[in-house]
C-alpha cells in the first residue's frame, strides 16, 4: 500500500506542455486551500463586501500569473509552482486584500501582465488586460488629498530625514528628483547600449519598484506591494538573493502593522535603512549583470 | 572643455536640457522658503548695507569673509527682492558647479557619458539644491572654486588650480578641509611652493575693499578666528562625527582645543606616511585623496556644522563616477549629509531626528575607512609605486 501511494505521488501527467506529478497537484491544491483559509481567518477585521471577495480571488489569479511568468522564464515547473505557493501565502498579500481590504492586487496583476507581455510577446492581450486592471485600480484608489506628512506609512527617505517639514514643497520636489535620477539612469542605460536581457529585467524592475516609493511623497504603508511581488520572482530566479523578499516582507509587514494599529517594535527609520540596503544590493546586482552582458558598459567611450 | 562640449550630440543635449529644466524646477519650487539663517543674518545684513552703503563694511556687523559681504552689498543695490536675488546667485552657481563637475568627470574618466550624467546628478543631488535654494546658504560659491581647483589639477595646471583654491579660501574657511591634499601634491612635485602664495594673495585682495572702507586690518585678518569662536555651545553642531559618538555636550572647552590638536596630529601622521612614498599621481588618486581629507577633517574637528559635509558630497560624486563599484559611497555620504541638513531645518528646537546622529557618525566612519582603504590599496599596488624616497619605510 505504501509503495502504491509513493508511486502515486510521483505519477506523471502531461498537462499541455508541462509534465506534472500528483505531488505537484497536491501542493497546488493544499497551498490554495491554505491561502483560502489564511484569508478567511483575517477577513472579518474590516467590512466584507463583494469587492473584498473579488480582491481575494484576484490574489490567486496574481499568484497564477506569477507562476506562468516563472515558467516562461525558466521552463521549470518546481520554481513556477513554488512561486505560486509563495505568492498565495505571502503575508503582505493576504493582509492587503483580506485583512485590510486594500487594492494592491491590481498593481500586482498589472505588473505581472506587463512582465508576461515582455516575456512572451503577448503584448496586445496583456495590454488590454493591464488597461482593464489599471482602470479598476483608478476607480478604487483613494484620490490624493492634502496631507500633513510626507509619508503615509511607507518607511522611506522621508522617514529618515523628517516627514513633517516642507510638505507642500517636497511633494513637488520629490517627483522632480525621481524624474531627474530616473532620466540619469535611462541616459546611461541607453548610451551604454545595455541590452534588456531577461536576467537584467527582474533586478532592474525590482530596483525601480523600491526606488520610486523610497523617494516619492505620500506613500501608503502598502507602497512596497510591487517590490514584494518582484522580490519573490527575483529570489526564485536568483536563489542566492533569497534574503531580498524576506527583508522586504519584514519592512512591508511592519509598515502594515504600524499603519493598522500603530505598533512597531523598531523605529520605522530602521526599516528605511533596511530598504536602502536592499536597494543598493539589488542595484549592485543589476550593475554586475550589465557588466557581464555588456562588455563595454563601464568602459570609457 | 570647449572641445569636449563640441562632441555632444542631440541626445546628450536633450538630456542636459531636461536635467537643466528639472534642476531649475526644483529650485524654483524652493526659492520662496525663508529660513532662520536668512532672517537672522543675511536679511539684516543687507538692510544695514542698504541703509549705510559700502561704508558699513567698516563696522563689525558681519562675521563672514568680506567677499561674501560684497555680494550682499551688490544685492542691496538691486531693485529686486533681496532673497530672490541672493538665491538666484547661489542657484546660478549650482549650475556653474554642475558644469565644472562634468569637466572633472571628463578629465578623470575620459568618458563623455559619465561626464554628461554627472552634470545631471549634480543638479538633482538634495544637498546641493537644499543648500542654495532652500536654506539660502552660500557654500556652493566656495565649493565651485574648489571644484575648479580640482579640475585644473587634473589638467596639470597647478597655478590656475591654486588661484581658484585661493578664491575659495577667501570665501570660506572650510576650504582648509582639503588643504593637506595640496601639501601631498606639493611633496610629489605637482604644485610649486610659490603657487601657495595665491592663498594669502586672494585673501588679502578679498579683504582689501573692507579695509579701505575702514575696518581694522587685524579684525579682517582674524575674521575666520572670530568666526570659529562662535557656535561653541556644542562639540558637534549636528554633524555626524566623532563627538556624536563620544558625547558633544561636555568638556566643551577642553575638547575644543584637544580636538583641533588631535586632527592636526592625525593629519601630520597621514601626511608623513604619504610623504615617505613615491608614487604615480593619477586622476583617480587625486580625487580619492581629496575626498579622504574632506571626510577626515570634519570628522575630528570640533564645532562642525550640519553643512560641513558638502565638500565631501561633491567629491564623492566624482569618486562614484570614477569607481562605479563604489556607487554606494556618494549615495550614503549625501544621505547622511542631507539628514544633517534636515536635522537643522526640520528638527531645530523640536524633536531629535528618527535615527540618532551617533548612528550616522558610525556610517561616516565606515565611509572614511572605505575611502582610506582604497588609498592604501593604491599605495600598495606595485604599478603605482615609483622609486622609494626611503627604502626602509616602503615595507607596507
Amino acid at each position: 500500500m505504501d509503495d502504491v501511494l509513493r508511486k502515486l505521488l510521483y505519477k506523471k501527467f502531461d498537462l499541455g506542455p508541462v509534465r506534472i506529478t500528483v505531488l505537484d497537484i497536491l501542493l497546488g491544491l493544499c497551498v490554495t486551500g491554505t491561502g483560502v483559509l489564511l484569508r478567511k481567518s483575517v477577513m472579518a477585521y474590516t467590512p466584507v463586501d463583494l469587492l473584498k471577495w473579488v480582491r481575494m480571488g484576484l490574489d490567486f489569479v496574481m499568484a497564477a500569473l506569477g507562476a506562468v511568468y516563472i515558467w516562461s522564464r525558466t521552463r521549470r515547473k518546481t520554481p513556477a509552482l513554488l512561486t505560486y505557493a509563495l505568492l498565495v501565502i505571502w503575508p503582505v498579500f493576504t493582509a492587503n486584500s483580506a485583512l485590510w481590504g486594500k487594492s494592491g492586487v491590481y498593481c500586482g496583476i498589472i505588473l505581472l501582465l506587463g512582465l508576461l507581455a515582455l516575456e512572451r510577446g503577448m503584448g496586445f492581450v496583456c495590454l488590454e488586460a493591464g488597461v482593464a486592471a489599471g482602470f479598476l485600480a483608478f476607480l478604487e484608489f483613494p484620490k490624493p488629498e492634502a496631507e500633513d506628512l510626507l509619508t503615509l506609512g511607507w518607511p522611506n527617505f522621508f522617514e529618515l530625514t523628517g516627514k513633517t517639514m516642507f510638505v507642500e514643497l517636497y511633494r513637488k520636489v520629490a517627483w522632480l528628483l525621481i524624474l531627474g535620477l530616473f532620466l540619469c539612469m535611462v541616459y546611461c542605460l541607453w548610451r551604454y547600449q545595455v541590452e534588456m536581457t531577461r536576467e537584467l529585467m527582474l533586478p532592474l524592475f525590482l530596483f525601480l519598484a523600491m526606488f520610486v516609493p523610497f523617494f516619492a511623497p505620500f506613500m501608503p504603508a502598502w507602497a512596497g506591494y510591487c517590490g514584494d511581488v518582484l522580490g519573490i520572482l527575483f529570489a526564485v530566479t536568483v536563489p542566492k538573493k533569497f534574503y531580498v523578499p524576506m527583508l522586504h516582507l519584514v519592512v512591508s509587514y511592519s509598515a502594515y502593522a504600524f499603519a493598522l494599529n500603530g505598533e512597531s517594535k523598531l523605529p520605522m527609520a530602521v526599516y528605511s535603512l533596511i530598504l536602502l540596503g536592499l536597494m543598493l544590493d539589488v542595484g549592485a546586482y543589476a550593475c554586475q549583470i550589465m557588466e557581464g552582458t555588456e562588455e563595454e558598459l563601464w568602459q570609457q567611450t | 572643455m570647449r572641445e569636449q562640449w563640441k562632441k555632444l550630440d542631440w541626445a546628450d543635449l536633450s538630456f542636459l536640457l531636461a536635467l537643466t529644466v528639472i534642476g531649475l524646477g526644483i529650485r524654483m519650487i524652493l526659492r520662496t522658503v525663508t529660513t532662520m539663517d536668512w532672517e537672522m543674518y543675511w536679511d539684516p545684513w543687507i538692510r544695514i548695507l542698504r541703509e549705510q552703503g559700502f561704508g558699513a563694511l567698516a563696522t563689525d556687523f558681519y562675521d563672514y569673509a568680506p567677499p561674501f559681504v560684497y555680494i550682499l552689498w551688490v544685492i542691496s543695490r538691486l531693485p529686486v527682492n533681496p532673497m530672490t536675488a541672493y538665491k538666484a546667485i547661489c542657484i546660478f552657481m549650482d549650475f556653474v558647479a554642475a558644469v565644472v563637475m562634468a569637466g572633472i568627470v571628463w578629465e578623470a574618466t575620459g568618458s563623455r557619458i559619465k561626464s554628461v550624467c554627472s552634470y545631471g546628478v549634480m543638479l538633482v543631488v538634495p544637498t546641493i539644491w537644499a543648500n542654495s535654494a532652500l536654506w539660502a546658504q552660500c557654500d556652493i560659491i566656495f565649493m565651485t572654486f574648489v571644484l575648479l581647483c580640482v579640475y585644473e589639477l587634473l589638467r596639470e595646471k597647478p597655478g590656475k588650480a591654486m588661484l581658484f583654491y585661493g578664491i575659495a579660501f577667501a570665501f570660506k574657511l572650510q576650504t582648509l578641509f582639503i588643504f593637506p591634499f595640496l601639501v601631498i601634491l606639493w611633496v610629489n612635485k605637482k604644485i610649486k611652493l610659490q603657487h601657495f602664495l595665491w592663498i594669502p594673495v586672494m585673501y588679502i585682495l578679498g579683504i582689501l575693499p573692507a579695509f579701505l572702507a575702514g575696518r581694522p586690518l587685524m579684525e579682517l585678518i582674524n575674521i575666520y578666528a572670530a568666526q570659529g569662536a562662535q557656535d561653541v555651545w556644542s562639540l558637534s553642531i549636528k554633524w555626524p562625527n566623532i563627538y556624536q559618538i563620544i558625547g558633544n555636550q561636555f568638556f566643551l572647552l577642553e575638547y575644543a582645543e584637544a580636538g583641533t590638536l588631535l586632527i592636526l596630529g592625525i593629519l601630520m601622521c597621514v601626511m608623513y606616511w604619504m610623504a615617505q612614498r613615491k608614487y604615480r599621481i593619477t586622476g583617480e588618486f587625486l580625487v580619492e585623496l581629496a575626498l579622504f581629507f574632506a571626510i577626515l577633517s570634519p570628522y575630528f574637528l570640533p564645532h562642525m556644522h550640519e553643512r560641513y559635509g558638502c565638500l565631501a558630497d561633491v567629491l564623492a560624486i566624482v569618486y562614484g563616477f570614477m569607481r562605479v563599484d563604489r556607487f554606494y559611497v556618494p549615495i550614503l555620504q549625501i544621505l547622511l549629509s542631507f539628514n544633517s541638513y534636515m536635522a537643522y531645518l526640520s528638527h531645530l528646537g523640536a524633536d531629535e531626528p528618527p535615527i540618532y546622529y551617533g548612528v550616522w557618525a558610525f556610517l561616516e566612519l565606515g565611509l572614511l575607512v572605505i575611502v582610506g582603504l582604497d588609498l592604501y590599496r593604491y599605495f600598495a599596488d606595485k604599478e603605482n609605486q615609483l622609486r622609494a624616497r626611503n627604502a626602509r619605510t616602503l615595507d607596507m
